[in-house]
C-alpha cells in the first residue's frame, strides 16, 4: 500500500500568493511615484481652442489650459497648429520658464 | 571522472537561468522606469496598443509577471491614451499568454511532484462538488486579483477542466481588471503628486 502524498496546504499557498503580490504591488507603485515626480513636463488633454500659435486643452478632470507654442515646438502628427481638430487628444511637453509659464517644445497628436 | 563535468553542467544551468533572470529583470526595470512619452515618441502611440499586448502575453506567460506590465499600462494611459482600448489589448494578451500555459499545464502533468499532485486533486474534489461556482469565480478571480493567473490556469488544465470555459471567464475579468488599472494610473499621477 503506497502511502497518499499530502496536498499543500491551501491557505499557506494563498499567503505565498498574497505576499508575493503585495512585494510586486509595492515596487510597482514606488516606481510610479518616481513616475509620476518626472512627469511634470507633460500634459495631456483634449483640444478645446485654437487660436494662431495659441492652444487651449481640456484634461481628463476637465481643466483647461491655455498655451503658447514656440514657433520652433516640434509637432508630431501635424504639420502645422491649424490642422488640428477640436476634442483630438494632445500630449504636450515643454518646461516652466522663469515666469512660471509653460514653454511648449513638444506636441503629439494621439491615435485613440 | 565525471563529477567535474556535472558541476560544470550545473553551473553552466544556473548561470543560464541567471542571465535569462538579469535580461528580463534589465528589461522590466528600463520599461518600468520609462516615460510614457518617450515610449510612444519611440513606437508611436497607436504602436503603444501593440506594445500593451505583447506585454499582456509576456506577462500572462510568466507566472511572476516583473515589474512593467501594470506600470506600463498605468503610465501609457496618464501618457493620454484611452484606458479602455488599453485595457483590452493588455486582457487579450494576457489570454494568449494564459492560453499557452494551459496548454503547458496538460503536457507538464506527469512531471509534477506527488504533493502538487495531491494539491490538484484536492482543488479538483472541492472544484468538483460545486460545479456552478467555477465560471463567476474565474471572473471574479481575473477581475481583482492582482495574482498571477497562471496558478489557476495550470491547476484547471492539469484537472482536465474546459480550455474555454477556464480562459473565456478569466480573459472577460482580466478586461475589466486592465480597464480599471490604466483609469488608476490615469487619475492617480496628479494624486501622488499632491500626495508625496
Amino acid at each position: 500500500m503506497t502511502k497518499r502524498a499530502k496536498p499543500y496546504s491551501i491557505p499557506k499557498v494563498i499567503a505565498l500568493g498574497i505576499g508575493a503580490a503585495v512585494c510586486f504591488s509595492l515596487l510597482s507603485f514606488w516606481f510610479m511615484v518616481v513616475q509620476a515626480k518626472r512627469a511634470g513636463h507633460r500634459i495631456v488633454g483634449d483640444v478645446v481652442a485654437v487660436e494662431g500659435q495659441s492652444i487651449t486643452i481640456a484634461n481628463v478632470r476637465g481643466q483647461a489650459t491655455t498655451f503658447i507654442v514656440q514657433e520652433d515646438a516640434r509637432l508630431f502628427g501635424i504639420d502645422e497648429l491649424s490642422d488640428l481638430v477640436l476634442g483630438q487628444r494632445l500630449m504636450i511637453r515643454g518646461r516652466p520658464n522663469e515666469d512660471a509659464a509653460f514653454v511648449v517644445e513638444g506636441l503629439r497628436v494621439l491615435v485613440d | 571522472m565525471t563529477e567535474p563535468k556535472t558541476v560544470r553542467t550545473r553551473l553552466y544551468r544556473y548561470g543560464m537561468l541567471a542571465l535569462v533572470v538579469a535580461i528580463y529583470l534589465g528589461v522590466s526595470i528600463t520599461l518600468a522606469s520609462t516615460q510614457a512619452d518617450t515610449l510612444i515618441d519611440l513606437i508611436g502611440s497607436d504602436n503603444a496598443y501593440l506594445l500593451m499586448f505583447v506585454l499582456g502575453i509576456i506577462g500572462g506567460l510568466t507566472t511572476f509577471t516583473g515589474v512593467p506590465y501594470h506600470l506600463v499600462l498605468m503610465s501609457l494611459a496618464a501618457g493620454g491614451l484611452s484606458p479602455v482600448l488599453l485595457g483590452i489589448c493588455t486582457a487579450m494578451g494576457v489570454m494568449i499568454g494564459d492560453s499557452t500555459m494551459f496548454l503547458i499545464g496538460r503536457n507538464v502533468k506527469a512531471a509534477l511532484s506527488d504533493r502538487v499532485m495531491a494539491t490538484v486533486d484536492h482543488l479538483t474534489s472541492f472544484l468538483t462538488k460545486r460545479p456552478r461556482m467555477v465560471t463567476p469565480a474565474l471572473v471574479a478571480y481575473g477581475a481583482v486579483s492582482p495574482f498571477s493567473n497562471d496558478f489557476i490556469v495550470a491547476s484547471l488544465s492539469i484537472m482536465g477542466y474546459s480550455f474555454w470555459r477556464t480562459v473565456i471567464p478569466l480573459a472577460i475579468g482580466n478586461t475589466f481588471y486592465n480597464i480599471a488599472f490604466a483609469y488608476f494610473g490615469l487619475y492617480a499621477y496628479d494624486a501622488i503628486l499632491e500626495f508625496f
